[in-house]
Order: structure tokens, then C-alpha cells, then sequence
């Protein structure tokens, strides 16, 4: 148990560049894979589990022999993949135990993410949780240690606000929208250009539970598709009038070179409208909206410049939640540690339980031709109670002393002697 | 006994309310919604206790709870409590707490340190229908204060969201939509309060003064309030309307009632005064 080490070995956003994490990107299977050779491979290999996202690809080992990892797991990338590690190669990450928990949990968290609060690192490490449990192995220092880092992602997201606020322009659209309309789902959305940026945009909105796009735009195969990607309706930009007294909510992402929406022309269409407020999002490079729509009553205008001071606010505001995340990621370390602790004990444990049920089949295997059923029992109840009792206290204090670091090689020899425990198995 | 849980509750609702208001507050600039849970809960005790106060009140003293200003004071901080209780459970949303609270504190604590019981009072405060119309015209007037402040709270988030500055009360407020809801729901309390109150006190005046309606200007005023409150809501309601100009006409609406109930009362004292 001793020598055992939690090593991570891998690479991500902060040591390779997205040509080399495309590279070493594996899948399930593959990840089934390595996980069974390195367990066959008779390199110290005790416990693997690999998280693989398109920002990092890392291996979390519990291993006796570390220093074998790195060409161990370099020569199943040339066997497996037939891909060969070449001298261009940035250092790989290479973190032990202490490091190694830090790691995950402040992976779990969001920390590490290249977009720092980010949510779907949690789901893929819940994922490579999942997939270590179905492999039918016992890999109990890892299984804690994605429990605690799952616990701890949770924990930063429901305590701190890392995870808080848009950083992304797209989604900064969306988060706008949630200031004025109490949910999406309701308010019909008018998207104007069917290129990438409203793709993603509609697709935030559609997380949200908006249904009802209308999809404006010039070129009518793009239209039609994006229609029938989120169940929309496809306009022509000659029936955008039309189009804007329907809708709540307006987000234009094209490459016009003038306004489509001038002020005297929507001044016209709110009379029409009566639907109260009107959020108009111009993510549009020039701008296709005339910036003097927002002095009209109830038509709330936002550009890409507004937009960028969004997510910069909202950035700032979770790296402030930083030293909070990381108090969080500390204590779950601390309790992680403690368990792992407490295990050097377990076989002491063990070894003094079977000692004492030892002891007592034997002093009840005497009475069994002596008494009738009902007395037996009554004597097995009796011989339980007292087994229990009598290792109530060492089990406590063994794990307690454990846990405060009291208990050195040569108390728990002591044990051991005392009880004539190493003969106990022969 | 009763008069010792009174004055225990006199002295403990203020702490209650200040208490809610904190958590309240707490949760305005928190996105943690345990608070807005933990701002709940206290808000119900606090309501809970402050009826139970009024009730001990009635019956131990066997008068409607109004006989002077700081008893009033006590009724109008329950009546903000209760509205936005009502509101916040309707809406689930509690983000708005602190705006109200904070007043129903203030009222309360005024009520509280200068509160003398059993003092001298009408002889109509005894009895339990005229109390029931004081205190439905009263609740009336509380939720359109209520609905006064949320259209004020949507003036102002409108404000920041049209300014694209992203401060406190960008972050803390609900969306404008809720604002607005949030702000219908205190006002058709509002107009279904003030109207019990108004038919009870127009039945009051028929069973003891024999007509329904007197030239009382506290009483014209309320009338024709209670009248515009209903035909605005109704409008607002079969034209679809909404939105900042509709949020500033029922601010300035209930501006406007407030100042003339409050220049009747300090100016024609000699109007609705039935001892």
C-alpha cells in the first residue's frame, strides 16, 4: 500500500496546442482499451481512469512504478493508434498524489477549463467515472477520488458563482433575453441572417426551451435549413416588417453592409406590435441595425460592443470566485487525504476482527452438542454482543490515529505480535 | 398572560422583520438560492406572529386595531408583509423582498417603540364589520403601493437594461416580464381589497347613517381611485398592453392617490371622522 502513488500523466489546453490534443483525443473503447493493458502490462499499474475532451486528454493512474507511465503509455499510443511521439512534443503534465487530487478537483470544478466555470467538464468526469465502474475492476483510490472530485464540482457550482453569467457572445444574447422575458419558451425570436453565429444562437435559446424561430435571411437554402433544424419558419428579408410585429425578440448576425432595421420603419411596426418590450441583438459586423432604434420606448438595442462587456464582466466576476472554488477543492483534498489515511489501517482491521470471531467460533463450537437450539442461540447473540464491543474501541482509535498521523509501521507491528496475527492465515 | 405575549411580540417584530430584511438583502446581491429558501421561511414567521399579534390585539382589547397612528402602522407593515408574501408565492420569486420588507421593518419599528395599547377609540372600531372594511380598504391600498413600487422597480431596471449598465440592479432584479407580473398581481389585490373595503364601508354608512354614499372627499377620492384602478387594469388587459409606459402610469397613478389621501388628511380633518 505504501508505495502505491496517484499519478497524472496527460495533456490539455495549458501544455498542447489543439493539434496535439486532437491527436491523443480517445474514445470510450479506446479508453477500455489502455485501461486493460495497463493493468496486464506488469509495470505497477494498480488503478486507470482517463478523461478525454477535446481540451485534454489525462491519465489518472495509481501506480507503484511511475517513472514507467510516460513510455508505457507512448508506445500504446504507437501500438494502438499508430501514432508516434516525436521530439516536437511538449512535456507532458506529470503530477503525484497530492498534485494529482488537487488536479481533478479543480477539474471538476471548472477550474481548469480553458472558459474558467465552465459546466460540461462535470459531465465528463461523471462520464470516466462511469466508465471505470463498468469495467468490472475494483479501483477503490480512484473510485473515491471521482466521487469526491464529482462532489466537489457540484459544490463549487451551487456555492460560488464560477459557473455564472454568459462568456461567450452567443450566449450573452441569450442571458439579455432573460432579463427582460421571465423564460424563452413563450416569446417567438426572430433571427436574421442564417450563417454560424445565429446557428449558435439558436441553439442557446433552444436550451433555454424557446421553440418559436422565425429564420430571416437573403440566400433561401440556408434558411430553409436552419428552419428545419430548430423547427422554425423561414421569412424572406422582404417580409422582415411582417416578420418583427410578430416577434419579442430580434437577433441579426449578417454580412449586409447597410441597416435593415431603420428607426422610422419600426417606429411604424410598434404601432402595430402591442406586445410590450422588444429586444434587438445586432451581432453584425457593420452593424444592421440603426443605432437610433434604441431611443424608441420599449425597444432595448444591443451591439457587439455591448455584448463584449458582458462576458468581460461576467469573466471578471467568476475569477473572483476563484479563491472560493479553491477553499472548496482544499477542504474535499483534506477529507480525500484523511481517507486515504485511514486506509493503512484497513488490514490491521480486518486481521484483529477475524482474530476476535476467531476466537469466538471456537469458544462456541464447545457448547454446541451441549445445549439445546434455543440456548445456542441465546449464547451466539450473547458472543456477538461482546465481540462487538470489544473492537469497538481499537477499530475507532486505529482509524483515529490514523487520521492524525500518530500510527508508525512499529504500533501497528506491535498489533500484530500482540495478537499473533501474522499466523492467524497460515 | 395575553398582554405579556402582546408586548413580547411588540418588542420581537421589529428584530423579525429587520432579521427577513437582512436575508432579503442577502439574497438580492447572492445568486445562492438557499438564501431566498431561508428569506421565505422567515417571512412566514414573521407574518404568521404579526397576525396572531393583531388577532391577540382584537381580542384582548375588543377593538379593530387602528385606534391611533402607530396602530395603523402596525396594520400597513403586516399588509405590505402579507401582499408581497402573496406575491412572492404566486410569482416564485423572491429576488424582490428587500424593497418590501424593509419598509414593513420600518413601519413596525415606529409602531413598536411608540405603541400605547387600550388607548381611547371609537366606539365602531368595536365592531367586527367596520373593522373588516378598515382593514380591506387599508390591505387595498397596500397592494397598490406594492404594485406602485414593482412598476417603479421596472422603470428602473428598464432604465439600466436601455443604458446597457450592468450594475446591482441589473444583476439582482428579476427579468422585466416578472417585474411586470409581479406588479399585476399586487394590483388586482389590490382593486378586489379596496373594493370589499368600499362596499363594506358604503354598507356601514347605509346601516348607520341611512344613504350609501356621502359627499366625504377621502371617500370620493378612494371611490374614483378604486374606478381608475379597474378600467386601467381592464385596458391594460383587453389591449395587450405593457411595457415602461404603462409601469410609469401606475407609478404616477398611485403618486398621485397617495398625495391627495394624504391632503385630505392633514387639510379637511373634519372628513370621515365618525367619533
Amino acid at each position: 500500500m505504501q508505495n502505491n502513488q496517484i499519478v497524472l500523466f496527460g495533456y490539455h489546453h495549458k501544455n498542447a496546442p489543439v493539434e496535439l490534443r486532437d491527436l491523443v483525443v480517445l474514445s470510450h473503447d479506446q479508453i477500455l482499451v489502455f485501461i486493460e493493458e495497463g493493468l496486464n502490462a506488469n509495470i505497477g499499474i494498480r488503478e486507470m481512469a482517463v478523461i478525454s475532451t477535446c481540451n485534454r486528454t489525462e491519465f489518472y493512474t495509481v501506480t507503484t512504478e511511475p517513472t514507467k507511465l510516460k513510455d508505457w503509455i507512448f508506445a500504446q499510443y504507437e501500438k494502438r493508434l499508430g501514432i508516434r511521439p516525436t521530439d516536437g512534443w511538449p512535456d507532458p503534465v506529470l503530477l503525484f498524489n497530492e498534485q494529482t487530487i488537487s488536479h481533478l478537483l479543480g477539474v471538476a470544478g471548472g477550474l481548469e477549463s480553458m472558459m474558467l466555470g465552465e459546466n460540461q467538464i462535470l459531465s465528463q468526469v461523471k462520464a470516466s467515472h462511469n466508465l471505470i465502474l463498468s469495467t468490472g475492476y475494483k479501483f477503490p483510490l480512484l473510485n473515491r477520488l471521482f466521487q469526491e472530485a464529482i462532489r466537489a464540482g457540484k459544490a463549487i457550482r451551487t456555492n460560488t458563482e464560477l459557473s455564472v453569467g454568459a462568456v461567450s457572445i452567443s450566449l450573452a444574447a441569450v442571458e439579455l433575453a432573460s432579463k427582460i422575458y421571465s423564460n424563452s419558451e413563450k416569446h417567438p425570436i426572430l433571427l436574421v441572417g442564417a450563417g454560424e453565429t445565429n446557428k449558435l444562437v439558436a441553439t442557446h435559446f433552444q436550451e433555454k426551451g424557446a421553440s418559436n424561430f422565425i429564420i430571416a435571411n437573403r440566400g433561401v437554402e440556408n434558411r430553409e435549413r436552419l428552419a428545419a433544424q430548430f423547427g422554425g419558419r423561414s421569412v424572406s428579408l422582404d417580409e422582415l416588417d411582417q416578420a418583427l410585429t410578430e416577434v419579442d425578440i430580434v437577433v441579426t448576425a449578417t454580412g449586409a453592409k447597410h441597416h435593415l432595421i431603420e428607426k422610422q420603419q419600426l417606429k411604424a411596426i410598434l404601432k402595430r406590435r402591442r406586445r410590450g418590450a422588444l429586444l434587438l441583438v445586432d451581432i453584425s459586423s457593420p452593424r444592421n441595425i440603426d443605432p437610433q432604434v434604441g431611443d424608441l420606448p420599449d425597444v432595448f438595442l444591443y451591439h457587439m460592443d455591448h455584448l463584449q462587456d458582458v462576458v468581460r464582466d461576467n469573466l471578471d466576476r467568476r475569477r473572483a470566485q476563484i479563491p472560493a472554488a479553491e477553499q472548496i477543492i482544499e477542504k474535499i483534498k483534506d477529507e480525500y487525504q484523511d481517507w486515504l489515511k485511514t486506509l493503512e489501517v484497513v488490514p490491521t482491521i480486518s486481521q484483529l476482527s477475524k482474530y476476535f470471531h476467531m476466537v469466538r467460533d471456537q469458544e462456541l463450537g464447545k457448547y454446541v452438542n451441549r445445549s439445546d437450539e434455543k440456548e445456542y442461540a441465546r449464547l451466539q447473540e450473547l458472543s456477538n454482543g461482546i465481540v462487538k464491543k470489544l473492537l469497538h474501541y481499537p477499530i475507532v482509535n486505529l482509524r483515529e490515529m490514523a487520521n492524525d498521523e500518530q500510527l508508525d509501521q512499529s504500533k501497528i507491528n506491535a498489533i500484530w505480535e500482540i495478537f499473533n496475527m501474522k499466523k492467524l492465515d497460515d | 398572560m395575553s398582554q405579556i405575549i402582546i408586548n413580547s411580540l411588540n418588542v420581537l417584530l421589529p428584530i423579525l422583520y429587520a432579521l427577513t430584511s437582512g436575508i432579503y438583502l442577502l439574497s438580492f446581491y447572492s445568486k445562492n438560492k438557499t438564501f431566498e429558501l431561508w428569506a421565505l421561511g422567515s417571512l412566514l414567521t414573521s407574518v404568521s406572529l404579526h397576525l396572531a399579534y393583531l388577532l391577540s390585539k382584537a381580542v384582548t382589547f375588543h377593538y379593530f386595531p387602528v385606534t391611533n397612528v402607530f396602530e395603523s402602522f402596525s396594520l400597513i407593515a403586516f399588509n405590505l408583509a402579507a401582499i408581497y408574501l402573496l406575491v412572492e408565492m404566486i410569482k416564485e420569486e423572491g429576488k424582490t423582498g428587500p424593497f418590501f420588507i424593509s419598509l414593513a421593518f420600518l413601519f413596525q419599528m415606529i409602531s413598536s417603540m411608540f405603541m400605547q395599547n387600550n388607548g381611547s377609540h371609537s366606539a365602531l372600531l368595536e365592531n367586527p364589520m367596520f373593522g373588516f372594511h378598515v382593514f380591506a380598504t387599508l390591505l387595498g391600498l397596500s397592494a397598490m403601493a406594492v404594485a406602485a413600487i414593482y412598476a417603479f422597480m421596472y422603470w428602473m431596471l428598464a432604465k439600466e437594461i436601455k443604458a446597457h449598465r450592468f450594475g446591482s440592479i441589473y444583476q439582482g432584479l428579476p427579468s422585466l416580464e416578472t417585474l411586470e407580473g409581479m406588479g399585476r398581481a399586487a394590483s388586482i389585490a389590490g382593486v378586489v381589497s379596496l373594493g370589499l373595503g368600499i362596499f363594506l364601508g358604503h354598507l356601514w354608512a347605509y346601516k348607520i347613517l341611512g344613504y350609501f354614499f356621502s359627499y366625504d372627499l377621502k371617500i370620493i377620492i378612494t371611490d374614483v381611485a378604486w374606478l381608475a384602478y379597474l378600467i386601467g387594469w381592464l385596458v391594460v388587459r383587453l389591449r395587450n398592453l405593457g411595457g415602461l409606459r404603462t409601469s410609469q402610469w401606475a407609478f404616477w397613478g398611485f403618486i398621485a392617490l397617495f398625495a391627495a389621501l394624504m391632503i385630505v388628511n392633514i387639510f379637511a380633518t373634519t372628513f370621515h371622522r365618525f367619533s
